[in-house]
C-alpha cells in the first residue's frame, strides 16, 4: 500500500506517531541523526512502494547521481574545469528531463514522487563542490540529505551545510521540547487545519461545485477559489513537512510568510514559496546577474536584473513541467518582476507610499496579480 | 588593507545606491528597504573592482551584508 505524503488524517496520524522514538532519544540526551535515517527507509517504502516501478526507478536514480556527486567531486579535486561542471550539471539535468517529457510518450507512467525537490539538493551539491564549499563527504549524511523523507514530494527545500549542522547538534532538552517538540507538533496541527479543513471546504464546496462549462463568471469564480485553495493545501502541507522535520531535529526554512499581504510582485515572492525562490534567487537569478556583468554581456546592473527576472521566471516555469500554459505563467511572473522594478524606482510610487491608503490598495491591486498568475498556472483556462 | 570598515561602507553605499547606508553603521538594511538580491550581487561585483576578490553569491550569507559593521567583520575575515 503506498501513501501519499501526508495526504490523509490518517497518514499524518501514523507518521507523526513513529516519531516518537526520536522524542525520547532526545530526552534521554542522545542524538536523533541515526533513528532519523533508518526511519527514512520505511518511509520511502511507504511513499513510493517496496516492488514498485517508482521504488526502482528511485534507486536507479538515487545510485546513478550519487555516482556522479561523488566522481564530480573527486575529479573536482585534481582538474579544475568549467567543462567538467556543465558536463556534471546536465548530466544530473538529464533523468528529470527526460522524465518530464515521457508525458509526450506512450511511457507517460515514468516518473516517481519527489524527483523534482530530490533534483534541487542534488544541483545544490554540484554547484557547492564547484564553488568549493564542500570539503568532505559523508556517504551516510549526503544519502539522507537527499532522500530526506519528511520533505520529500515538495519541500521546503534546505540546504547542505544547514542540515549537516542540525543533523551534528544534540538540543538540550528543554530547548528540544519547547523549540522543537511542541513548535512541531503546533505545526503539525496548523497543517491539519489548512489542509484538511479549509483546502478541503474550498476544492469541494467551491472549486467542484463550478459548471462543467467555463464562463467568464466561473472562472473568475475559480481564480480567487484556487489561489486560496493552492495556499491552504501547500502552507497545510508545508506545515507537516516542517512540524516533522524539527521533531527529528532539522530546523529546516519556512516556505510561506503571509503571502497575500504582499503590497508589490518583489514582496510576494520574499513570502511565498520563499524556500525555492530562495534557491532560484541564489542559484539561478544571482548567477545569471553576476556572470553576464562580469562578462560584460549587460553594461548596465538593471538591465542584467530585469533580464535575470525574466530568465529565472521562465525556468521556474518550465520546471513544473513541458506545457505552454507554464511557460506562460513563467513569462508572466518574469514579466510581473519586471514591471515591479520599474514601479518600484519611479516617482510615482514614492509619492504613493506616502498616502494614506498605500496599504490597503497596493495590497488588493497586488492580489490580483497574484490571483491572475494562479489562474495561468492552474492551466483551467487551457482545459476545455 | 587599511581600514576594512571604510571598504566595506564605500561598497555598500555603491551597491545600494545610497549614502542613507553610512547614517547608521547597525542599520538592518533589509528591513531598510535598501538593500536586495540585485544589490547583493552589486556588493560581489564591486568588491571585485576593488580588491580582485572573486566571490560566489553562496560565499556570503544574508546576515554578512546586513549591516555595515556586519559586512566589515566580513572582509576582516575573508581578506584580512
Amino acid at each position: 500500500m503506498v501513501f501519499s505524503q501526508y495526504g490523509s488524517i490518517f497518514s499524518v496520524f501514523l507518521f507523526t506517531l513513529l516519531l516518537i522514538p526520536a522524542v525520547i532519544l532526545n530526552l534521554c540526551g542522545k542524538r536523533i541523526k541515526y533513528y532519523g535515517m533508518l526511519l527514512n527507509i520505511p518511509m520511502l517504502i511507504f511513499l513510493l512502494g517496496l516492488h514498485s516501478l517508482q521504488m526502482l526507478q528511485f534507486l536507479v536514480f538515487i545510485v546513478c547521481e550519487l555516482i556522479l556527486i561523488y566522481g564530480y567531486y573527486f575529479l573536482h579535486k585534481r582538474v579544475k574545469s568549467n567543462g567538467l561542471y556543465y558536463f556534471a550539471m546536465a548530466a544530473s539535468m538529464l533523468p528529470i528531463f527526460v522524465i518530464k517529457l515521457c508525458v509526450y510518450t506512450p511511457y507517460d507512467m515514468l516518473g516517481f514522487v519527489g524527483i523534482s525537490y530530490i533534483s534541487f539538493r542534488i544541483w545544490q551539491l554540484i554547484i557547492e563542490i564547484h564553488d568549493g564549499h564542500i570539503e568532505k563527504f559523508d556517504f551516510l549524511s549526503t544519502v539522507y540529505f537527499i532522500t530526506f523523507f519528511p520533505t520529500l514530494s515538495s519541500g521546503p527545500i534546505d540546504r547542505y551545510h544547514r542540515f549537516l549542522a542540525d543533523l551534528g547538534n544534540v538540543v538540550p532538552k528543554k530547548e528540544y521540547v519547547e523549540k522543537y517538540l511542541i513548535f512541531g507538533l503546533t505545526r503539525i496541527g496548523k497543517g491539519m487545519l489548512y489542509k484538511f479543513g479549509l483546502a478541503f471546504i474550498i476544492n469541494q464546496y467551491i472549486i467542484r461545485a463550478l459548471p462543467e462549462v467555463h464562463t467568464v463568471w466561473s472562472t473568475v469564480i475559480y481564480m480567487y477559489a484556487y489561489t486560496l485553495y493552492l495556499f491552504f493545501d501547500f502552507a497545510g502541507y508545508s506545515h507537516f513537512a516542517i512540524g516533522t522535520s524539527y521533531i527529528l531535529g532539522i530546523k529546516v526554512g519556512e516556505n510561506f510568510d503571509k503571502p497575500f499581504l504582499a503590497h508589490n510582485m518583489k514582496e510576494f515572492w520574499e513570502r511565498w514559496h520563499m524556500s525555492l525562490s530562495q534557491w532560484f534567487g541564489d542559484y539561478i537569478y544571482k548567477r545569471f546577474v553576476l556572470n553576464t556583468l562580469r562578462k560584460k554581456i549587460f553594461k548596465s546592473r538593471k538591465t542584467a536584473s530585469r533580464w535575470g527576472n525574466m530568465v529565472t521566471m521562465l525556468v521556474m516555469g518550465i520546471w513544473h513541467g513541458p506545457y505552454l500554459f507554464y511557460i506562460l505563467y513563467g513569462l508572466y511572473e518574469g514579466g510581473a518582476l519586471v514591471v515591479t522594478d520599474i514601479y518600484l524606482k519611479s516617482k510615482v510610487y514614492r509619492k504613493f507610499k506616502q498616502m494614506k491608503c498605500y496599504d490597503v490598495v497596493s495590497r488588493i491591486v497586488c492580489f490580483q496579480v497574484i490571483a491572475f498568475g494562479m489562474l495561468l498556472f492552474s492551466g483551467y483556462m487551457f482545459a476545455f | 588593507m587599511e581600514n576594512v570598515q571604510e571598504l566595506a561602507l564605500d561598497i555598500l553605499i555603491a551597491a545600494c545606491e545610497t549614502d542613507e547606508v553610512g547614517e547608521d553603521l547597525d542599520l538592518d538594511l533589509f528591513e531598510a528597504g535598501l538593500m536586495d538580491s540585485l544589490a547583493s550581487v552589486s556588493v560581489l561585483l564591486e568588491l571585485e573592482e576593488r580588491t580582485g576578490v572573486r566571490l560566489q553569491p553562496t560565499d556570503v550569507d544574508k546576515d554578512d551584508i546586513r549591516t555595515v559593521n556586519k559586512f566589515a567583520e566580513f572582509l576582516k575575515e575573508k581578506i584580512g
